[in-house]
């Protein structure tokens, strides 16, 4: 049993894949809160789309990829918020207006190039079981970052998740802080897909909030549960694509997936206890 | 994720197409010298070869698609519909080639260069074997001279002057092959384009990072790969400059490969040194030579 566990770190891009999964899984996944309470559920698939114009962009003009994606990403961010504050929209809305938008321009820019050598879809979208000691370091500096901005703006954050409004209100910068969340969840998704790629990112950054959802409604337990959530699927899903041979992100997303269907029954069995014990009384 | 299924770009295409053909006007018949549109970089090359003089050979694909998961633009519909000559490589490569050209109303002669060879595993890579290559050729002659009779002088001698080229590279790989010492000629690869090279001049394919073009490998499979790696201290990965090396240097770095080198494989690239189907193959060889020694 031991060995079976152990067996995989004998590979040290299994070691940067478990690494990986505990700094990315984690940090997707305590961010996945404000994404799931703000109704963002589809940023990660929107600025993972954005920002291939910017890698369109940057390989056109010879300029560093990540930069280009990076640079369209937060552009992007920062337009969804404009759109939803003045376009009277909700920011599902503001989101699937801008990601199509700079998706297609993109490829239109692409489909223009009829001499691309690279595959650039490729380079953008990264895997988990690739992963460079310089993408680990970058990882970990991302990492530190969002953590230090979420610490710093705690209650901010917390107070404009739950009810803008009475944020507003109560005199709380909210521009500054919808904005200053977009631009480090662009940053997030941009650096994060590099990493491991899009369809983990996407997943992370929702269903293991979704699931700590089902189970609690206080924002400081819901944050440790997503977070447990999402470095639990991580780990024991790379495992189990060790073992049975499918492909690491996919069986990732599947773990919590389930994990998510878990806790939604956990959920519903808790509250028809608590009912049921409230008309008792 | 971001890739449009075929089936749903292709009547988006097709309408688009429809629209910008020339109305009324077949442009398969209008005069001038014969079109011939090829699939891949790689066949236009040596179809360029063939045609030279006589004829004007376009490639579909532009340099470094990918023709296991292409997807074709209404442009090519529009220049499917004025070829007058298709050549395909076939052995299942083009999946997405027989519902455009139904798109395009083609009514073009096809030729299928693989027709005759023994395809195994399914692995369509037949063309970087030069043998196979002057088969191909051969193919291509008949085709443009059924279609153009009047040039088939010309398409005779441009043919068998290639034949004698591809002869010639043919045996130059062996001789630079035979430098590498046996123990060393094991390689890995991207995906599973060097079959038929490595089977005709003596090399092994250990493994392939993508069994299945566009497929995401599990760990397990990468874990393969680092074993056999390890055990027959293969000396070099090969990875395709179309792609992200990532995967290639993770597997590198973990089974201790000490050479990492780029081979082209699918398309020509845009150097002169790789600018054509001879001076690639010629390009890749020296690569795997000094990779592997």
């Amino acid at each position: 049993m031991l060995d079976a566990l152990t067996a995989p770190f004998q590979y040290d891009f299994m070691q940067r894949a478990f690494v990986t999964a505990l700094l990315v899984g984690g940090l997707c996944s305590t961010l996945g809160v404000y994404v799931v309470l703000r109704k963002l559920s589809f940023i990660g698939d929107g600025v993972a789309h954005a920002s291939f114009a910017g890698i369109v962009i940057a390989y056109i003009r010879g300029l560093n990829f990540e930069f280009g994606a990076a640079v369209v990403a937060v552009l992007t961010a920062l337009g969804i918020g404009y759109i939803y504050r003045r376009g009277r929209v909700s920011l599902d809305t503001a989101i699937g207006v801008l990601f199509t938008g700079v998706f297609a321009l993109g490829v239109f820019l692409m489909s223009r190039v009829r001499t691309s050598t690279v595959d650039l879809q490729d380079f953008l979208f990264g895997n988990i079981l690739g992963v460079g000691p310089s993408d680990l370091w970058i990882d970990c500096g991302l990492a530190a970052v969002v953590a230090g901005a979420v610490a710093w703006n705690y209650r901010s954050l917390l107070f404009t998740a739950f009810d803008p409004t009475v944020a507003r209100a109560s005199g709380l910068p909210v521009v500054f802080i919808d904005n200053m969340l977009l631009v480090l969840l662009a940053l997030t998704i941009v650096i994060s897909l590099e990493s491991i790629g899009i369809i983990l990112v996407a997943a992370l950054l929702v269903t293991p909030a979704a699931a700590a959802a089902q189970v609690t409604r206080r924002f400081v337990p819901m944050m440790l549960t997503s977070t447990a959530i999402g470095i639990g699927s991580c780990i024991s899903g790379l495992y189990i694509s060790y073992y049975a041979g499918a492909a690491s992100g996919a069986t990732i997303v599947l773990v919590a997936t389930a994990a998510f269907f878990v806790l939604l029954g956990v959920g519903q069995y808790r509250r028809r206890i608590f009912s049921s014990q409230a008309s008792a009384r | 994720m971001l890739r449009l299924p075929a089936s749903f770009a292709l009547p988006c295409i097709a309408l688009v197409a429809a629209l910008a053909l020339p109305a009324g006007g077949d442009a398969a018949a209008a005069p001038g010298p014969l079109r011939v549109l090829t699939t891949t970089t790689l066949l236009a090359s040596l179809a360029g070869d063939v045609a030279r003089g006589r004829a004007v050979v376009t490639s579909l694909m532009p340099v470094g698609a990918s023709p296991e998961t292409y997807e074709p633009v209404p442009q090519d519909i529009v220049h499917a519909h004025a070829a007058g000559l298709i050549v395909e490589n076939g052995a299942g490569l083009e999946a997405w080639l027989a519902p455009m050209l139904r798109s395009a109303a083609s009514r073009a002669p096809i030729v299928n260069c693989s027709d005759g060879l023994t395809i195994i595993d399914a692995n369509p890579h037949l063309w970087l074997d030069p043998q196979f290559a002057r088969h191909y050729v051969v193919a291509m002659r008949d085709g443009m001279i059924a279609a153009d009779p009047a040039g088939a002088a010309i398409y005779r001698a441009n043919a068998a002057a290639l034949d004698v080229r591809l002869a010639g590279l043919s045996a130059r790989i062996r001789a630079q092959i035979a430098t590498i010492p046996l123990a060393n000629r094991n390689m890995i690869v991207f995906h599973n384009a060097w079959f038929y090279y490595n089977r005709r001049f003596g090399l092994r394919t250990l493994g392939a990072i993508e069994d299945v073009p566009g497929s995401e490998p599990s760990a397990k499979h990468i874990v393969q790969l680092i074993d056999a790696a390890r055990a027959a201290h293969v000396r070099a990965i090969f990875a395709e400059p179309e792609y992200s090396p990532k995967l290639v240097n993770s597997v590198a770095r973990s089974a201790g490969i000490p050479n990492v080198a780029v081979l082209y494989d699918d398309s020509v690239g845009t150097s002169p040194q790789t600018r054509d189907y001879v001076s690639m193959l010629e390009t890749d060889t020296a690569t795997i030579v000094s990779a592997l020694k």
